[in-house]
């Protein structure tokens, strides 16, 4: 039963990111927990919409870069301090999602979130984070043999290297070529890209993947 | 525009990468070094600082001066609002007193440009110990599942462990009680190898004596049939008067003493017969028998004796013919025993005598009494090999001899190349069969 | 192997020159708008060139899928986030007006064809909506 919505939580939260308090931060998500919110909740209707306000006042120019920065710090942290929990509630046994930046990406928060979200539902992923290399994941992916990879772009200039890192995986695993989950805000404006960049499946965010994936391997 | 040379800024402040300014208590600027946007810096020269912030930064500038000395030395950002124009710099504030004129300094911190890669930086950092605490809380899980299925495993384990033990204990026991039963076995196997030893020896024992005894008997009957011929031979003599005419009474006497002298002699003639028969010396004379008309013969001499008992005799032959090649004597010897026991202990109850062929081509006959019939002991028992001689004898006949015991009548079968067997019901009767071979031993 | 497309080499220059073309663009645009250095000063052009480098780092991907829509989305948010930092619009239009003139001069027919094509979607998006400078 939750005796605090959702909403009470996000302004509370974003006031303590806003200002760089991460004490603060954490103990409205301390509170929110106890108050019931699950793990799903806290991550899609908290963080998720937390870095995008913050995202969003970085570009109206009303924060600066740092405060960005340091926002996203915070609420990295504040998802690292749930990780043992979270794991814990985790099913296990389920499906495998190797996940990637394509190596020029820095940006990997929402990758990452879409991969917790996706281990509470009992998938098994491999996270491999910011700017990976090229042949690290192709190797990777041909090693863990996973049912789905998930990459991530930011911004339009990093759609060429999806292409490229789209043809090496199927040039190295031909038919064994598992199920490719192309994403980010590069492909938010145009979601034919994802077909274009040769991808299998677009999602706008977590949830959207997380239903898309759940469709086609239901447990 | 105001020129640089005014009140007294320091050469080296004008050279300063970064925007210096000179206030007055009431934030009035009143020089600058030149490094502020120009168009801020028209703005701005002469009149109050305040009139380019933005609505928060002039919240922030009033705390600022009210905080008095405490001020300096600190940054602080300060959003600077153009009518086009939108900045964030920040500022360090300070004061110095000269010559009795307070004056606020505001210095601008320029931004160093390695700044952003430091964030960048600290950022990816950040995210990479983030992921790493990702691994380890997964992994951490996984172990948390293994172990636990360790322990379930574990548990389980103990569980069959514990039934294990239990049977292992349960065979233990068994196994103990195997032995002692196979001590005992070993033990019971000792004692009757002894026993056996025993019993050869005994039973050697008994041959020698039965040997020496039959080789008394013959010896004792010859012994005794000479003088038992002797006084038979005086008896005829005096009988056919060679010593003179016998008045009656002698000549009743002299009968009396043969009959008893033919007795006698018939017994030892028995007693010889069945030394020989038992130490195997006897010879048969066997012919064609018809074993109808033998029993015939036998029922119809003991008819009268049976009918005097109260038990009816009857002979049924269930084959013709029914011949053998056998010694008649001997069969009828057995047959005779057979009948004469019925009679005797057949409690006034029906006999029947049965023939037929039995199924290698010999003959049985069996004789069934209504008697008392013979316990399971005494049916182990009643062939043993104590002789009795004549014991049970019923009357004499000088067809039949004196009648013999059971054991003789089974030597007998046995020595006619057959058998005697008996079945009993105990309260009921008993059945004495003689089986014969369709051909005697030793015949030609 | 085949001769690349007209597209695909067109890009591979935008990203092999990016500095050299930045470098021309932003020279131009203040040789055009002398006010520039007049208001921002030597640190704000410093800011122009890097936000030059931007500009073409976003048309590259644009062109190379070819989709000049992706650019056009681009110059949008571009001018939204200018405006708000107090650059005007007609900035950004002369810009994109540079960038087209020098890239036209520097590459092959059939690539300045592609490039062109993907600038002019920039242009549409400020030249209308815009505010005029």
């Amino acid at each position: 039963m939750r005796s605090v919505t959702a909403e009470e939580v996000i302004r509370d939260y974003l006031d303590a990111l806003l200002e760089g308090n991460r004490r603060r931060a954490f103990a409205v998500v301390d509170r929110a927990r106890g108050e019931g919110l699950d793990h799903r909740a806290i991550y899609l209707e908290v963080f998720q919409p937390a870095l995008h306000e913050v995202g969003r006042l970085w570009q109206e120019n009303r924060i600066s870069v740092a405060d960005e920065h340091l926002a996203t710090a915070i609420t990295q942290a504040a998802m690292a301090r749930l990780y043992d929990d979270l794991f814990a509630h985790g099913a296990g046994g389920g499906p495998v999602l190797v996940a990637a930046c394509v190596d020029s990406e820095r940006h990997e928060v929402g990758l990452r979130m879409i991969c917790d979200l996706l281990e509470l539902e009992g998938w098994d992923t491999y996270f491999l984070g910011a700017t990976t290399p090229l042949e690290s994941l192709v190797s990777m992916v041909e090693a863990r043999a996973p049912q789905a990879v998930a990459l991530s772009a930011s911004i339009t200039p990093h759609l060429p290297r999806v292409r490229v890192t789209i043809s090496a995986l199927r040039e190295r695993l031909g038919e064994r070529t598992p199920l490719i989950l192309a994403g980010g805000r590069a492909f938010l404006d145009d979601p034919e890209l994802a077909a274009r960049v040769g991808a299998d499946l677009t999602a706008r965010d977590a949830m959207e993947a997380a239903d898309l994936l759940r469709e086609r391997f239901p447990r | 525009m105001r020129t640089y040379a005014g009140t007294g800024l320091h050469a080296s402040l004008r050279s300063f990468p970064g925007a210096v300014l000179e206030l007055a208590p009431d934030a009035t600027v009143l020089d600058s070094n030149g490094r502020l946007e120009r168009k801020l810096e028209r703005e701005v020269v002469g009149l109050s600082f305040t009139r380019v912030l933005d609505p928060d930064s002039r919240a922030k500038w009033d705390r600022l001066l009210a905080l008095g000395g405490e001020a300096e030395a600190q940054v602080w950002e300060l959003v600077l609002e153009g009518r086009e124009f939108l900045a964030t710099l920040s500022f360090a504030l300070s004061r110095t007193e000269e010559d009795g004129r307070e004056r606020l300094w505001l210095v601008e911190y320029p931004r160093d440009p390695r700044l952003e890669q430091l964030h960048e930086e600290l950022s990816a950092t950040n995210s990479e110990l983030v992921n790493t605490k990702r691994e380890l809380s997964k992994e951490k899980a996984r172990l948390v599942r293994a172990l636990e299925e360790l322990e379930r495993e574990l548990r389980e384990n103990e569980h069959l462990s514990q039934q294990l033990q239990q049977q292992n204990e349960e065979v233990e026991a068994q196994n103990e009680e195997l032995m002692a039963m196979t001590e005992e076995m070993h033990a019971s196997q000792d004692q009757l190898l002894m026993l056996n030893q025993q019993l050869e020896r005994r039973t050697r024992e008994l041959q020698v004596a039965l040997s020496a005894r039959n080789r008394f008997y013959a010896a004792m009957s010859h012994e005794l049939r000479t003088p038992i011929n002797a006084v038979m031979g005086y008896n005829d003599l005096l009988l056919t008067g060679v010593y003179g005419a016998l008045g009656e009474k002698q000549e009743l006497a002299v009968e009396r003493s043969q009959s008893a002298a033919r007795h006698l002699r018939a017994l030892v003639d028995d007693v010889l017969d069945l030394s020989r028969i038992e130490i195997g010396r006897a010879e048969l004379e066997t012919e064609t028998v018809d074993m109808q008309r033998l029993l015939e013969e036998l029922v119809s001499l003991l008819r009268p004796l049976a009918d005097g008992r109260g038990s009816p005799l009857s002979l049924v032959v269930r084959d013709t013919p029914c011949t053998v090649v056998t010694d008649a004597r001997r069969v009828r010897q057995v047959v005779l025993n057979l009948l004469s026991n019925a009679i005797k202990f057949g409690k006034g109850n029906p006999i029947w005598v049965y023939c037929g062929r039995s199924r290698d081509g010999g003959v049985e006959v069996e004789v069934v009494d209504g008697g008392e019939g013979i316990s399971e002991e005494d049916l182990a028992r009643i062939f043993d090999e104590f002789v009795q001689l004549g014991a049970d004898a019923i009357g004499t006949s000088s067809a039949g001899g004196t009648g013999l015991g059971l054991p003789i009548a089974r030597r007998l079968a046995e020595f006619l190349g057959g058998r005697l067997d008996v079945s009993s019901t105990p309260g009921v009767g008993s059945t004495f069969r003689l089986s014969l071979p369709q051909v005697a031993p030793g015949s030609a | 192997m085949a001769p690349l497309a007209a597209a695909e080499r067109a890009t591979a220059f935008l990203l092999e020159e990016k500095e050299a073309l930045a470098r021309e663009i932003t020279r131009r645009l203040y040789a055009d708008m002398p006010e520039l250095l007049e208001r921002y000063g030597e640190r704000g052009r410093a800011k122009c060139l890097q936000d030059m480098r931007y500009n073409l780092e976003h048309l590259a991907p644009a062109v190379e899928l070819e989709r000049p829509e992706m650019f056009g989305a681009y110059v949008r948010w571009l001018d939204g986030l200018l405006r708000a930092h107090g650059v005007a619009t007609a900035e950004v239009v002369r810009t994109l007006e540079l960038m087209e003139e020098v890239l036209d001069e520097r590459l092959p027919a059939d690539e300045a064809q592609a490039v062109r094509e993907c600038v002019r979607a920039g242009l549409a998006v400020v030249r209308e909506g815009g505010e005029g400078g």
